[in-house]
């Protein structure tokens, strides 16, 4: 009876039922869109940083991250490799060579990280073949010395496909060492980190180099869906004779402090961003509520005189309440995930804006693209606070409008 | 002015509602201030961090080595180039600098290196190098003769990397102007830290005197680093500095696809020389717009329903209004005017509001280990961590409240015009 009534009651002033629904789906569905870019945000940061950091576990020899020193490496590195291939939680092992050397043609040297690496295990973590401009991949080249390099090194020291490249390093015993090889490949990103400093071989040439036959300097490691970095490094720590090899595990937080902190404070303010828009919510809505029942004290003076007790009015007032807030969250979810869909379906490009450099703790966001993830619990908490905001705000105007005798009711103006 | 009077006692008549329209587009306003007031703040430090040490705000090299570094791309230092410059409008210290990469290290390990060869005194009058002296000294003007060991001032990452301090000796190599290979035996007497990750992770400054004579460049330079009077006018003293020394202000661009030639001088803008700044310094304020965007269209929603509402629940009144001969267009503008009143009251508390906790912030600043405890982070080669400081300008003051003033009016002129569209009999009969 009351539940009819209310529906009624709802239909019978269309035009305010119209503005009130809109006003909290409206509010409604832009915190949720806001919610979802802020989380993706954050989750695309996550991506990137264990990205940039080569995996989300990394296994060292002992001391090599904070001293990137050419001696430090792993010295049996097929036992550990299987090893921690072994470990519960591992997706894919990522074996590489780091080697901090000069790369030199007639025209001059550059400095570079030279990474020989296994394409077909570095894959899982990203794709370098994609961003290739010329020349053909390691996978596809059938040279032992083949070397893929960044296009702005090319073009600085001068250099053609096929053309003969010297690297200069320290090998594991201290010895400086140089190596040929032959550029076979030219990658162009547009980031300048990448152009200027990515030298990429095979693992088998780098260990060649560098004489590391049967070493490595770095195992990265993804985690399986359902493992976290944490439990991936202790099971790393439990199956390779982690103090036998002589080995470091870290988690990528631990490798990368600077943008754990990053992505903390980021955090924070999305939080304070989130609450501060909750509160402009709060505001529209708990306003356009008061105001609607308020204007209807006469009215409710009218049914209490007709002899619906004041119970009985609270209760029409709430169900109402509860009838159009259920129907405004349909339509605020509605619209929200609409907003939520277009966002992830386009989503906004960082580099779009003319921006080709975008460091932060190491890492480069230029390629960036805004876009949209759902935190089903966030959802959650929020159309919860939404719905307690409206019932809420009609609280205090059900108990005044059932207190209130008829006769002062029907006389009450504001 | 009628229509104000009206507009303000309506509000008036309905306190809570105003209020509580009032207390959205405050909080609005104030969380506008605030974050536009830090981002400022991170800006300008940013761009601190990046120019101070490095680059200062204005450079001039030769035009070969602007292009593409390399040992021999040198001019020459006439005594009086300084005292010229010196004299330019809009500069406040040049530092004279021979930079060059080399290998760094002992017995054990080695590092490549930035060599900065400095002037001691220039050098600290231009940069606020000696503000980061973690450990030890900054170099002497007058350093122990030969065969004593050379002075060398380490960055930090490179005194971690090479596992030296105070005292210790090292040896450096670099590939001389003419192809020969200088070598000499150093000891260090500070080590910096500057923020400036760049500077931080591989830089090693010696004396000017001491590079010069190695690379085989005496009476020779790299760089001219200018520090300017004025922040703002980069550009106009890169101008000034580019006529006295009769240098352009870009590289010139080779047909051929050649390097530009060694005896051209290019005085460029710290915006030149580092373009993703001056890029991220742009996206950064157009991000502002996205910002606005989002809060200001929850308060616009909020504004718009209680103007809506309002109009709804006095229509009788509208009605009698119109009964008793007021024009649609007086009415149009009655409401337009309440919106606008509310935008603007909501605005300058707002304001008031978000000046106050920005101003705290920019006195005290902001602990950012509240939010992390992992120190800090770096942004565009700048290291942040433990306070940061709003700024609070004209711009961050003022312009939260006409976009929300603007904004008001936009989300008034819906519910003016249904307002001023009524038909007063059947309105004030109840019959819509």
């Amino acid at each position: 009876m009351t539940w009819r009534m209310a529906w009624r009651n709802l239909w019978r002033h269309r035009t305010r039922t119209l503005i009130m629904t809109s006003a909290v789906a409206f509010s409604y569905a832009l915190f949720l869109v806001s919610m979802g870019m802020g989380d993706n945000g954050h989750a695309q940061m996550l991506e990137a940083a264990a990205e940039g950091a080569g995996g989300d576990v990394l296994v060292h020899a002992d001391g090599y991250w904070d001293n990137r020193s050419s001696d430090l490496v792993i010295r049996n590195a097929q036992t550990v490799l299987n090893a921690v291939e072994s470990a519960a939680g591992v997706e894919v092992a990522i074996p590489r060579v780091l080697v901090n050397g000069l790369v030199s043609s007639a025209a001059g040297n550059r400095p570079v990280m030279l990474q020989g690496i296994v394409p077909e295990r570095e894959i899982a973590l990203q794709d370098y073949a994609e961003d290739l401009e010329a020349g053909e991949f390691l996978t596809e080249s059938t040279r032992d010395d083949p070397l893929i390099l960044g296009a702005t090194i090319v073009e600085k020291l001068k250099l053609e496909l096929g053309d003969r490249v010297v690297l200069t390093a320290s090998d594991p015993e201290g010895e400086v060492t140089r190596a040929l090889f032959h550029l076979t490949g030219i990658v162009e990103t547009g980031l300048p980190e990448t152009d200027e400093g990515l030298a990429l071989t095979t693992l088998d040439a780098a260990q060649t180099a560098v004489a590391m036959d049967g070493m490595l300097t770095q195992i990265g490691v993804i985690v399986a869906d359902g493992a976290t970095p944490d439990s991936v490094a202790a099971a790393i720590h439990a199956a390779a004779d982690v103090q036998g090899n002589g080995l470091e595990v870290m988690t990528w937080r631990e490798a990368i402090p600077e943008m754990v902190a990053f992505i903390e404070i980021d955090d924070a303010f999305l939080y304070i961003y989130i609450v501060v828009i909750f509160a402009v919510v709060a505001f529209a809505i708990a306003n356009t509520f008061l105001m609607a029942v308020m204007e209807r004290v006469r009215e409710f003076g009218l049914l209490n005189a007709l002899g619906l007790r004041g119970g009985g009015v609270a209760r029409l007032l709430l169900a109402e309440t509860v009838l159009m807030t259920l129907l405004a969250l349909a339509v605020g979810f509605t619209l929200g995930y609409s907003g939520h869909l277009a966002m992830d379906h386009w989503g906004i490009p960082v580099g779009g804006w003319g921006v080709e450099d975008m460091e932060i703790s190491g890492a480069n966001f230029a390629d960036l693209v805004m876009r949209s993830t759902v935190n089903p619990g966030k959802w959650i908490m929020a159309t919860l606070a939404v719905a307690l905001i409206t019932i809420g705000s009609a609280l205090y105007p059900a108990y005044k409008a059932s207190s209130l005798a008829p006769s002062e009711a029907m006389r009450f103006y504001e | 002015m009628i229509s104000a009077t009206i507009g303000f006692r309506n509000l008036a008549r309905n306190r809570w509602r105003s209020s509580l329209t009032l207390g959205g587009i405050a909080v609005s306003v104030a969380f506008m201030v605030w974050i536009l007031g830090f981002m400022e703040g991170w800006l300008v430090e940013m761009v601190r961090g990046a120019t101070a040490v490095e680059t200062g705000q204005v450079q001039v090299h030769t035009a070969a080595f602007a292009e593409s570094p390399r040992a021999d791309r040198s001019f020459a230092l006439e005594p009086s180039l300084l005292r010229d410059l010196r004299a330019v409008d809009g500069v406040e210290s040049v530092s004279p600098r021979i930079r060059l990469f080399g290998l760094i290290g002992h017995e054990e390990k080695s590092q490549v290196a930035q060599i900065m060869g400095v002037d001691p005194v220039l050098e600290a009058q231009t940069t606020p190098i000696t503000d980061g002296l973690e450990s030890g000294r900054w170099l002497t003007d007058d350093p122990p003769p030969y065969p004593a060991p050379r002075e060398v001032v380490l960055g930090t990452g490179v005194a971690r990397q090479l596992r030296v301090g105070i005292g210790d000796e090292l040896v450096i190599f670099f590939e001389a102007a003419d192809g020969s290979l200088g070598n000499d035996l150093l000891e260090v007497v500070g080590i910096v830290r500057t923020g400036n990750t760049a500077v931080d992770r591989s830089a090693v400054y010696m004396n000017l005197a001491d590079t010069q004579f190695l690379a085989a460049l005496d009476g020779e330079i790299h760089e001219l680093t200018i520090r300017t009077k004025n922040f703002v006018r980069t550009e106009q003293t890169r101008d000034a500095v580019a006529a006295a020394l009769g240098a352009r202000t870009d590289i010139p661009v080779e047909p051929d696809g050649e390097d530009p030639p060694n005896d051209v001088l290019v005085a460029r803008s710290w915006q030149q020389i580092m373009p993703s700044i001056d890029q991220v310094l742009t996206l950064s304020r157009q991000s502002y717009l996205v910002t606005y965007l989002l809060i200001y269209l929850v308060a616009a929603v909020g504004i718009l329903n209680t103007q809506r509402m309002s109009a709804l629940e006095r229509r009788r009144e509208f009605g009698v209004l119109m009964a008793i001969g007021m024009r649609p267009r007086r009415m149009f503008r009655m409401i337009v005017t309440e919106s606008l009143v509310l935008g603007t009251l909501g605005g300058v508390l707002g304001t008031v509001l978000g000046v106050a906790v920005t101003w705290y912030h920019s006195v005290h600043g902001l602990n950012l280990g509240i939010f992390t405890d992992q120190g800090g982070f770096t942004w565009m080669g700048v290291a942040f961590s433990g306070r940061i400081y709003a700024i609070l300008n004209t711009a961050v003051v003022i312009q939260p409240v006409l976009v929300m003033v603007f904004v008001a009016f936009l989300v008034g002129l819906w519910p003016a015009l249904k307002s001023a569209r009524i038909d007063p009999a059947p309105t004030i009969a109840g019959r819509t």
